[in-house]
């Protein structure tokens, strides 16, 4: 009896067989490993850029240093970490939705090196991103030491997600709520309890080391006519355009970057240390993630003029850097940039109508929320965002007004989000929110045809098509049904998600019927310039 | 069994990790905290330097610097609200001022410069409010020195607001206050002659003179509370010992200030009634004269009073005049006096302080 209780208990323990219960206790164990982790990170990168590039250091040294730290770090990353460039948020998509979860340890000490270097030599991109990166990394290799099944460490990635932004951002609830809106693409995930309880231990740990204060300082804000609601949507909208100028340049110059010669990938990170340097001479705000400058910003003690020139320096150096392939993220940068065009609108109208408009620093931190909401284009999680990071209410109302608008336009002139597009960029189609809503059901997986003979005319065909209607092996039926009849035809091919000329089966309406129970009775239709099966 | 090994080796491993990471950032957190701690005190004495010789909007960036860096340090916050109220930002300095007066109510140091501030916008009563609860609020160590400095601004916010009887209160506890702070009694001594309170000012006076009797300054103030009060004899007697103390200071002028009064008061016992009656007049030429040199288009009171004065001093009354008459014209140079002051206020010139001192002795200000 006694051997079977310790038996009973050791596997509750170590997880041989993981219950809901053991999977909370292992959420609780990797907030506290990815809230060390992230404070370590920030403090490290903190400590490092205030030796290599002090607030009062000659201006030859705010040039050089950027040049250094993206040598150093393009030369790591292209030679020892591949997998540790950019921003983190798409490269842990691709490791939720590809790879089952897998982050080898190997590209979580790469991403916190790498980053470490770039971001403390004055590279203008942000922590954010990379800490969720080590942190769903680190939930990933935890997960995978205590050897849980492939689906279990898929569960624990949105865990070690939410644990690292708590940490970063010192904002507990946007943190699971990025994790659900951004990561998993569903608010209702089984993961839920997880991710909240991973968020808050991650979030404690940070307070433990670091005490409670929050991310910016912001004076109280006050709404001191009705008419500001007209100004902040004027911010929405010039915000709006501003997010789709920094992702438009961003999408464009990596694709320009990413035609380049492969022998040149290590030096290509020199060009945005070279370029940041170069504004760093002038403006030594640009440099780095600046949040000591966002919080003067919204404090409303920097000269408008200043905040202005900032506000578009910021938008050409952060695409700039992270196209070229340094590390780092874009959510600081995005903060920063809507502190800058908020504190520019606020600083217009505040001038023109002191009487009725309140101090620029409260259009700084609404900026910063419809930046990040046209950048990132999470909406929901920059409104809880913005709040808990100021810890000040009054001002969700004109955060949401701004933050909509911002959004709406965003999506209108540049549809895809960010990541799905960096992530169409490297050939890699991550499901889109849509996709994943109609996810109950059969998978494609399940129905498709594999018959090697089959699929050769149509590998053939495709290969010299640009673009052409598809499906995904882990597409439910019912989205394929949709694309059918939106094309009209009646067989899809089924292509790989990291590249799509890989075709690894077909899917037809007859055995989409069959799959329903209904027989086939009309010869299938192919989609123009295809062969028949 | 390699499995559980495995297992057991990994939570061994966490454990080693989680030690690992939580002693790095201890580490790195103390690190931080030293560094910015003392980059928030140099831009602090920078801020405050910058603030001493004038440079306010200069300062401010230095003290929002050391404010920004250790924001748990009240007396950045504070250093920051004087810059803002110097340099003239006084909207931005109040939003702190209520930021830090919201987390630390009871702060002596926060009071009191939230009474500064309210100085420097000219809100009198809130400063006066502030300066209270300054005194009477929280100081780290000993509050005395801190709490009399506090008292002894709002001596001066009253003094300005020439607010006498809440200035007399705040004084009578400033002299309980100091003990045998000498020179803060001194200063108290001063404060009561200025609030208008000339025996008050004679009493601490004549209690320090006992203790400092080579204090020239004690002897003169006392000189000039005596003065005031109308005790010529003491006064003299004072200023001369003054004067014998230290030959440079102004004890000598004084001197013969009160010799000058002391030859016009009218009021002394057993002055003969021509001695009296000579005074008097005296007296009315010299208040007509300072009417009529300050009234340059007089009005119909005013000549009408000129010209009652001009008649009086024309009239020549032989013999011995009687009390009545003295008074009659001691009388007359009252009402001039009165139109002198309501017309052109209590601000005097060194030549009429003869005539203002023997003035106030017939009629004492309210």
């Amino acid at each position: 009896m006694p051997k079977k209780s310790r038996s009973g208990l050791w596997r509750w323990t170590v997880f041989a067989t993981p219950s809901d219960q053991a999977l909370l206790v292992l959420s609780i164990v990797i907030g506290v490993v990815v809230g060390l982790t992230v404070v370590a990170f920030i403090l490290l990168t903190g400590r490092l850029a205030a030796r290599m590039y002090p607030a009062e250091s000659a201006a030859w040294r705010r040039l050089v240093v950027p040049v250094i730290g993206s040598l150093v770090s393009g030369y790591l990353l292209f030679r020892y970490f591949p997998n540790a460039r950019g921003s983190g948020i798409p490269q842990t998509k691709f490791a939720l939705f590809i790879r089952d979860g897998h982050i080898s340890l190997r590209t979580v000490l790469g991403k916190f090196g790498c980053c470490s270097i770039s971001l403390a030599s004055g590279i203008a991109l942000g922590r954010e991103g990379p800490s969720v990166q080590i942190g769903a990394g680190i939930a990933s290799v935890i997960g995978r030491r205590f050897g849980l099944s492939a689906s279990n460490v898929k569960a624990l990635v949105p865990v070690g997600c939410s644990a690292a932004l708590a940490a970063a951002f010192n904002t507990p609830i946007a943190a699971v709520l990025f994790s659900l809106e951004e990561i998993l693409g569903d608010f209702e995930a089984p993961v839920l309890g997880s991710v909240v309880l991973s968020s808050a231990t991650s979030w404690m740990m940070l307070h433990l080391i670091l005490g409670d204060q929050p991310l910016f300082h912001t004076p109280a804000y006050k709404l001191v006519n009705p008419v500001e609601f007209l100004v902040y949507a004027i911010l929405g909208i010039i915000g709006g355009f501003g997010s789709v100028a920094f992702v438009k340049l961003l999408l464009g110059l990596r694709l320009w970057f990413r035609a380049l010669p492969k022998s040149t990938l290590w030096l290509q990170p020199v060009v945005g240390g070279l370029a940041v340097g170069i504004m760093g001479w002038f403006i030594p705000e640009v440099l780095g993630v600046g949040y000591d400058y966002v919080d003067r910003i919204l404090g409303g003690d920097f000269p408008m003029k200043t905040v202005a020139i900032l506000a578009v320096l910021k938008i050409i150096a952060t695409p700039v850097c992270y196209s070229s392939g340094n590390a780092g993220g874009i959510f600081g940068p995005a903060l920063f940039v809507g502190a800058t065009i908020g504190g520019t609108v606020g600083g217009v109208a505040h001038a023109a109508f002191p009487a009725v408009t309140a101090n620029p620093g409260a259009y700084a931190l609404v900026g910063m929320g419809a930046a990040f909401a046209g950048i990132v284009r999470t909406p929901m999680t920059s409104v809880i965002m913005i709040f808990e990071m100021t810890r000040d209410y009054t001002i969700i109302v004109p955060l949401m007004i701004a933050n909509m608008i911002s959004f709406f336009i965003s999506q209108l002139l540049q549809p895809d989000p960010i990541y799905e597009a960096l992530a169409l960029q490297d050939g890699v189609h991550l499901p889109t929110a849509g996709s994943r809503a109609g996810s109950a059901g059969a998978r494609v997986s399940e129905i498709m045809d594999r018959d090697e003979a089959s699929l050769a005319g149509i590998r053939e065909t495709i290969s010299s098509h640009a673009e052409f209607p598809h499906a995904h092996p882990d597409h439910p039926v019912s989205l394929v049904l949709d694309r059918m009849r939106a094309e009209g035809v009646d067989t899809l091919p089924v292509v790989s998600r990291t590249d799509v000329y890989n075709v690894e089966g077909v899917v037809t309406l007859s055995r989409i019927l069959a799959s329903y129970g209904v027989p086939g009775k009309r010869a299938p239709q192919v989609p123009p310039g295809f062969s028949k099966p | 069994m390699m499995e559980r090994v495995r297992q057991v080796r990994t939570i061994i491993i966490l454990v080693l990790v989680i030690a690992g990471l939580a002693s790095l950032d201890q580490m790195l957190a103390r690190v931080e905290s030293t560094e910015m701690r003392d980059s928030a005190a140099h831009a602090f004495q920078r801020g405050q330097e910058l603030l001493a010789r004038g440079k306010a909007s200069d300062a401010v960036d230095e003290l929002s610097r050391a404010h920004a860096l250790d924001r748990d340090n009240p007396e950045y916050a504070l250093g920051l609200v004087t810059g803002l109220t110097e340099s003239g930002k006084a909207g931005e300095a109040d939003a702190l001022m209520n930021e830090i007066l919201d987390q630390r109510p009871n702060d002596g140091q926060a009071n009191l410069t939230a009474a500064r501030l309210m100085v420097k916008e000219s809100k009198a009563a809130e400063a006066e409010a502030y300066y209270h609860r300054a005194i009477y609020g929280n100081w780290p160590g000993d509050p005395a020195a801190p709490t009399r400095a506090a008292r002894l601004e709002l001596v001066n916010l009253l003094l300005k607001e020439n607010a006498r009887q809440r200035l007399l209160a705040e004084l009578i506890s400033l002299e309980a206050e100091s003990g045998d702070d000498e020179n803060l009694r001194k200063r108290v001594a001063g404060l009561f002659l200025d609030a208008g309170s000339p025996a008050r000012a004679a009493a601490v006076y004549r209690d320090l003179s006992e203790r400092r009797p080579h204090d020239a300054a004690v002897f003169e103030g006392l000189g000039d509370a005596q003065l005031e009060q109308g005790q010529y004899r003491a006064a003299q007697t004072a200023f001369s010992r003054a004067a014998a103390l230290d030959p440079n200071s102004d004890a000598r002028a004084r001197l013969s200030l009160v010799t000058e009064v002391a030859e016009l008061d009218p009021t002394p016992r057993g002055l003969t009634s021509m001695d009296k009656y000579s005074r008097s007049r005296k007296l009315l030429s010299l208040a007509r004269n300072d009417l009529a040199d300050k009234s340059q288009t007089p009005d119909a009171d005013v000549r009408q009073l000129l010209k009652a004065a001009d008649d009086e001093l024309s009239r020549n009354r032989p013999g011995n005049p009687s009390n009545e008459v003295s008074e009659a014209v001691l009388g007359l140079a009252e009402r001039i006096w009165k139109t002198r002051l309501a017309a052109y206020g209590p601000k005097m010139t060194p030549e009429e302080e003869p005539l203002r001192l023997c003035m106030e002795k017939l009629q004492p200000p309210s």
